[in-house]
């Protein structure tokens, strides 16, 4: 019992850790994408709210939080209502399964605890891939319950980009495993060890997994409703999409749900394809037990680069129009994945490990 | 048996952190949402109320059937998802399989593209 | 007599009342009867010899006391023979009908049924025949006819979201409405028949993020493909027209600024010349240049607007800012020039308000050293990158003869093929001075028409580096002291100047009696005034042929079987201003 007691609160000060770096990676992000952008394009970007506009993530959450939500007259209120968490709850529970950091286990009080990941279960990566398909759902049922046409097109929309990509997702992933040998992200961290050169995306033998890291790239992109792949919610041509209707503390979900799954697939990258906490170069890395400062700083390091990335092409990039993005997904990521699928089981096979 | 509980007790330490998570997850979401209701203004009125379509008066109700292009998207990507997923574990053991399970999957996935190339040459991967 | 006044006296000997060239002006004209307008029309449109092709405008006037009260006036143009005509026929008061020409230029359609709104005139065999600019259940009359009066009948005040003083604050904010008085927009609420239509109706503004103002567009959607779009304009409609009838033609100037509110120079340009031409000005050499330099400056402001929002609309959003990055810098320049950003109201009738002083002059070489490397970082970030091209080339796609048929202009002509350019055609200014090309393009998709915007604004700064290398020294106002308003140090000194200046602006200058339509190349096209004066201070009847109104006619054309994602793309495409669409 004692033990039970002690691994739940373990547990739960884990999960509220980490609920609270994303949660305020999120804010974070909200003013870093807008001061990078800003910076991209010449100009100031929020200056007001504190120094530099430091705080106006601050604001404009409390700002929401004190905000009416409105339900429109037609709506259907139960699904509207459920629809933001919908979408936030998936987005948030993919990093039980992320590797923060090395995969140590101590010894608290006579119970086992692996620090730097909540759970370490064997099919990390299709359960990531679960609960963002049911991130889907509650975009399209928000669409729907709005009762708005915009909404609705917007729902739609994003029913089929999201289901394209995520085939293309799936499919990128595929080569990873085969290299890794498992379904766990701690076990295909720990199989990139040793340096940059180990890593999937440039590991040479059997063969370097970049372009199904470039594919994976493309396809979150889409997944996370970010331009050039933000249709559901082209603000120029469906005004805000499938959460038009939204106000309040409902709309700031939508948009927290978002940028939780940008971090969320920045994170899958960097466990995927960058190595996760391991340093570039071995010298890098901290010996003994300082391991975890260079771990979790080059895990974040990583992370925050993939997330820059996002903003990167949100600033060079117009968006694309409804049957490009289809052919685009359907025609060009599908069978190049494919194609990687093939050519790295054939190598595989030729060059094991 | 004792290998089954003690599979079920290892299940039951890795899964219950993602249940106690998920309860997590959404109790903030449902608490936060209780908690902006209780501060927010309450004012609703007709027009605000009115769904968004441009500042006119909507013609119709968007439930409404009308004619969606997704339908043969969606089939597709039921049918290809189950594939992909089939090649999940397949990958994973890969180094167990061998040469065998190498040419077995390379059939799979030439019956993929047989699929694939039939699905394009008819046109259901032209959205519309 | 012109070749084509005589070919029509001679075809049409009964139909052709009279025929007239204005000596001064140049500006050629038919009388002709009512009942045989569309007959003449068609034959000046058909006839290889006449080959007016290109409708420029439909306009009305009215006047009162003549037995027959209406007259309806009809300018082509001919592109291959680049001559124009006007048409004019009356008609009676009780049955003010007249054929229509939709059936020879498409573009009639829109300005049919401005004339049909604003006037009452109605067009048999016109397929639509509504109001345009005003909202269909308009019950007042006709607002153009000379006894309506212009602060309307009243009908504004009977609005109910114009807030009175004498009611009481309403309560209801503070309490939830009852269910049942809620208007709830639910499937039951539809007629039996709506359910049955496969097409969905939406709504695209007038408050939508990308209608560019307040343009309304109603869709027919076939899944995300337009069926069919509806234009409904008129949401910025002001009565522009209608408000010059009592001003005299100096003060309409400020008025100008607001048609195309993000381009007033060259509107302010296009009326000043219109009014010259009436009153037959001799602008001073250095004015020209003066005007020229501004104009095109003025260009590269539009251009760099649009560029900007048209890749805003399609997603590209650091373009926006860098654009206007490059537009501040040429507004600042405007307000050292005249103290304002957008409503200049920089030309005067005669001339210009201030001078280019050296030190303007200098500011403007800085611009010019630096500005071709800007439209190369636009080109960077747009011309190559394939997901740009893909949004633009092959959508919106309109061939040169049904451009011309719609009677577009301006860049949205050219992109078809067709190298319609008034600075080219009809030079003023100092354009047959300076050396520069008309960029035309090849496929008449939105990827030619941002391609010869771009290539224009780098002949814009070709022309203005000209225009400040040949500037000479001189006034830069017309010495007429009937019809411009003498200097001021004048005015102070001598007694003559002084009796000129209290006249004009007091009772305003007389032009003589007559009529003059003239074009101007602004940044969205042809921008034309035509004038009707009866030798008071005050103009009979204005009419502005504004492209963006025009371009609108073609919309449903261009948009049809394209998606919901390409329809923010041609309003970018045509570079609509509603200020000025709506008038």
């Amino acid at each position: 019992m004692f033990d039970t007691s002690i691994k739940l609160a373990l547990t739960l000060s884990q999960i509220g850790a980490v609920m609270g770096v994303v949660l305020l990676t999120v804010a974070v992000l909200t003013l870093l994408e807008r001061k990078v952008l800003s910076w991209m394009q010449d100009r100031m970007g929020p200056m007001e709210v504190g120094p530099y506009g430091v705080l106006q993530p601050v604001a404009d959450g409390l700002k929401l939080f004190f905000k009416e939500d409105i339900i429109p007259a037609g709506a259907n209120k139960i699904m509207f209502s459920l629809a933001p968490i919908l979408v936030l709850v998936p987005a948030l529970i993919g990093f039980a399964v992320i590797p923060f950091g090395p995969n140590w286990t101590i010894d608290v009080m006579g119970v086992e605890f692996k620090p730097f990941v909540i759970s370490d279960i064997n099919i990390g990566v299709l359960y990531i891939l679960a609960f963002a398909s049911i991130g889907a759902y509650g975009v399209i049922l928000g669409g729907w319950a709005s009762n708005s046409k915009y909404s609705l097109l917007g729902g739609l929309r994003s029913a089929a980009q999201l289901i394209s990509y995520e085939l293309n997702v799936g499919l990128a992933i595929v080569g990873v495993l085969l290299l890794a040998g498992s379904l766990s992200l701690v076990e295909i961290t720990e199989a990139q060890a040793g340096g940059f050169w180990n890593w999937f995306a440039f590991d040479p033998v059997p063969f370097p997994q970049f372009i199904a890291f470039v594919i994976f790239l493309i396809a979150s992109v889409a997944e996370t409703n970010r331009l050039p792949f933000d249709l559901p919610e082209a603000e120029s041509e469906l005004v805000a999409g499938f959460f038009t209707e939204y106000s309040g503390m409902r709309f700031a979900f939508f948009f927290m749900a978002e940028y939780a799954n940008m971090i969320l697939v920045s994170c899958m990258s960097t466990v995927l394809f960058f190595g996760g906490w391991h340093a570039p170069l071995p010298f890098l890395q901290a010996p003994g037990m300082f391991a975890w400062v260079t771990g979790i700083f080059w895990f974040t390091a990583k992370v925050y680069f993939f997330l820059f990335l996002f903003f990167w092409i949100r600033a060079t990039l117009p968006r694309l129009r409804y049957d490009q993005l289809m052919r685009f997904g359907w025609k060009v990521l599908l069978p190049i994945a494919l194609g990687n699928i093939v050519v790295t089981s054939v190598l595989a096979y030729i060059f094991p490990n | 048996m004792v290998g089954g509980l003690d599979l079920f007790l290892d299940y039951l330490a890795k899964y219950s952190p993602i249940v106690v998570f998920i309860i997590l997850a959404a109790g903030f979401g449902i608490v936060t949402l209780v908690l902006s209701y209780l501060v927010q203004p309450k004012y609703p009125e007709d027009e605000k109320l009115s769904v968004y379509e441009c500042g006119s008066e909507p013609f119709s109700d968007s439930r409404m059937p009308f004619p969606v292009r997704y339908y043969v998207i969606a089939m597709l990507f039921v049918i290809f998802d189950i594939e992909v997923i089939f090649l999940y574990p397949w990958a994973v053991t890969f180094d167990q399989l061998g040469v065998i399970g190498l040419i077995e999957m390379m059939i799979f996935i030439g019956l993929f593209v047989v699929a694939y190339v039939y699905a394009w040459r008819k046109g259901a991967l032209e959205w519309d | 007599m012109h070749r084509v006044l005589e070919t029509l006296h001679e075809r049409f000997p009964e139909a052709v009342v009279s025929v007239g060239e204005d000596p001064q002006r140049g500006d050629l004209s038919a009388q002709v009867r009512a009942q045989d307008l569309v007959d003449v029309a068609r034959f000046l449109h058909d006839d290889p010899g006449m080959a007016f092709d290109h409708i420029t405008d439909i306009c009305s006037a009215d006047y009162p006391d003549d037995l027959e009260r209406f007259e309806v006036i009809y300018h082509f143009l001919s592109l291959p023979h680049n001559s124009r005509i006007r048409l004019k026929a009356r008609l009676p008061e009780d049955n003010p009908t007249i054929g229509s020409v939709t059936p020879i230029w498409k573009g009639a359609n829109f300005l049919e049924r401005e004339v049909y709104d604003l006037m009452g005139i109605t067009f048999e065999g016109h397929p639509d025949l509504r109001r345009i600019l005003l909202p269909e259940d308009y019950e007042e009359g006709y607002p153009l006819r000379k006894d309506f009066p212009t602060e309307g009948k009243g009908w504004r005040s009977t609005f109910d979201f114009i807030p009175r003083l004498d009611e009481p604050e309403s309560e209801w904010t503070e309490r939830e409405i009852p269910q049942d008085q809620r208007h709830v927009f639910l499937a039951g609420d539809q007629p039996e028949t709506a359910k049955r239509t496969t097409e969905l109706l939406l709504n695209m503004g007038p408050q939508h993020p990308s209608t560019h103002g307040v343009l309304r567009v109603v869709l027919e959607l076939d899944g995300e493909r337009v069926a069919k779009a509806i234009p409904d304009m008129g949401y910025l409609h002001r009565g522009v027209e209608k408000l010059a009838e009592g001003l005299h033609y100096m003060q309409v100037v400020p008025h100008t600024d607001r048609l195309d509110y993000v381009c007033a120079m060259t509107n302010n340009y296009a009326y000043v010349r219109a009014v010259e031409k009436l009153v037959g000005v001799t602008i001073p050499e250095r004015a020209e240049y003066i005007r020229t330099i501004v104009a095109e400056v003025q260009r590269i402001v539009g251009h760099l607007f649009w560029l900007g929002t048209q890749a805003l609309d399609i997603g590209a959003m650091t373009v926006f800012f860098w654009t206007f990055r490059e537009r501040e810098v040429l507004l600042d320049f405007f307000e050292q020039l005249c103290g304002a950003r957008l409503t200049l109201n920089y030309f005067r009738i005669g001339g210009v308000d201030g001078d280019l002083t050296p030190a303007l002059v200098d500011r403007l070489r800085e611009f010019l050293k630096t500005f071709p490397e800007h439209v190369q970082e636009y080109d960077t970030l747009l011309q190559r990158n394939r997901i740009w091209v893909a949004r633009t080339k092959n959508v919106a796609v309109i061939s040169a003869e049904d451009a011309i048929n719609f009677g577009l202009t301006g860049p949205t002509l050219r992109g078809s093929g067709v190298a319609y350019d008034v600075r080219k055609t009809e030079p003023y200014g100092v354009y047959d001075r300076v050396e520069w090309d008309v960029p035309v393009g090849k496929g008449g998709d939105t990827y030619d028409r941002y391609w010869i915007r771009v290539e224009e604004m780098k002949q814009s700064a070709r022309i203005i580096e000209q225009c400040l290398d040949q500037l000479p020294e001189g006034p830069i106002v017309a010495d007429m002291p009937k019809v411009i308003p003498p200097a001021k140090p004048n005015v102070m000194r001598d007694m003559e100047s002084l009796i000129h200046h209290f006249i004009i602006f007091t009772q305003g200058f007389k032009p003589p009696k007559g009529e003059t339509y003239c074009a101007t190349e602004v940044p969205k096209g042809e921008l034309g005034f035509f004038l009707i004066s009866d030798g008071s201070p005050r103009p009979y009847r204005m009419k502005i042929r504004s492209p963006s109104f025009v371009h609108m006619g073609a919309f449903d054309f261009m948009a049809r079987g394209y998606l919901i994602s390409d329809i923010i793309t041609i309003f970018g495409t045509y570079d609509i201003v509603m200020g000025e669409c709506d008038r």
